[in-house]
């Protein structure tokens, strides 16, 4: 577990540095921590928290009008191809957790989200994250280029992007 | 240094440079493949980000995975799809008269 002091720290993936500032899209959605997330030691068990992202990413869609269940209409698979997980402290029973993602603007043809996860109304991180989707057809062809969808897509979000 | 060779070196280096590999341009070979085993270890990422840095250093645009197939093979097919749209560009329009003088 990595020191919280050394927050906040926004790890891009495989080690690579963080890129500038760019303009990003966000959205928060909270959950509540299930029994049956929570290992031995009645903390979550690490592997939940790439489905909080999962979550964070759903409500991110629902908000902007990017669900899966669109893509799935124009053909479009979205697989995760990285994702980066660090963390601080642990989120335990029942915790009410709100978790975040960011969408941030890319000149190539992915997806990149970073995430963070506190305690609802509390301040200190629990964990941060990102992951990286490209767009690809159900054969698992790497689409190059934005699909006609995502254009429509950034063009709508356009007065929307805000500076972190 | 021919022209060739001066082209793949700057292809090597927009590589290290865009994304951001963790070797000097030096130590990519000409031959070396770029994705699958015994590659430089590009993934499908890397290869998005290429084909951007493709776009906006050079003007050559990759958009059908049949050409992404043949062109990012490696620094000498790069090269090489290139050179082909450097022979295929039109060439700059002269400089509007007086202006040598």
């Amino acid at each position: 577990m990595k020191d919280a002091s050394a927050q906040p720290k926004r790890t891009t993936l495989g080690g690579r540095p963080p890129a500038a500032a760019v303009p990003c899209l966000e959205e928060t959605t909270t959950l509540r921590v299930r029994f049956n997330e929570v290992d031995a030691l009645r903390v979550v068990w690490h592997g939940h928290y790439a489905n909080y992202f999962e979550e964070a990413r759903r409500a991110f869609g629902r908000r902007y009008g990017l669900d899966y269940a669109t893509f799935l209409e124009h053909g479009i698979a979205v697989p995760v191809v990285q994702l980066h997980i660090d963390f601080f402290a642990p989120a335990r029973m029942s915790d009410l957790l709100a978790v975040s993602a960011r969408l941030c603007r890319s000149e190539s043809a992915k997806l990149s989200f970073d995430y963070e996860i506190r305690r609802q109304g509390e301040e200190p991180l629990l964990a941060t994250g990102s992951t990286v989707q490209v767009f690809t057809t159900f054969a698992g062809e790497l689409l190059l280029t934005w699909p006609p969808l995502m254009l429509e897509r950034l063009k709508a979000w356009e007065p929307l992007w805000q500076r972190p | 240094m021919d022209d060739a060779r001066m082209l793949k070196q700057e292809i090597k280096r927009m590589m290290v440079q865009n994304l951001m590999l963790q070797i000097s341009a030096e130590q990519i070979l000409d031959e070396q493949p770029l994705f699958g085993p015994g590659s430089l270890g590009l993934d499908s990422v890397d290869a998005l980000q290429l084909v951007v840095a493709l776009d906006k250093e050079y003007g050559l645009k990759i958009a059908s995975p049949e050409t992404a197939r043949q062109v990012l093979q490696s620094v000498t097919t790069i090269a090489q799809a290139l050179a082909q749209h450097r022979s295929a560009a039109p060439a700059p329009p002269p400089p509007p008269l007086g202006s040598t003088r």
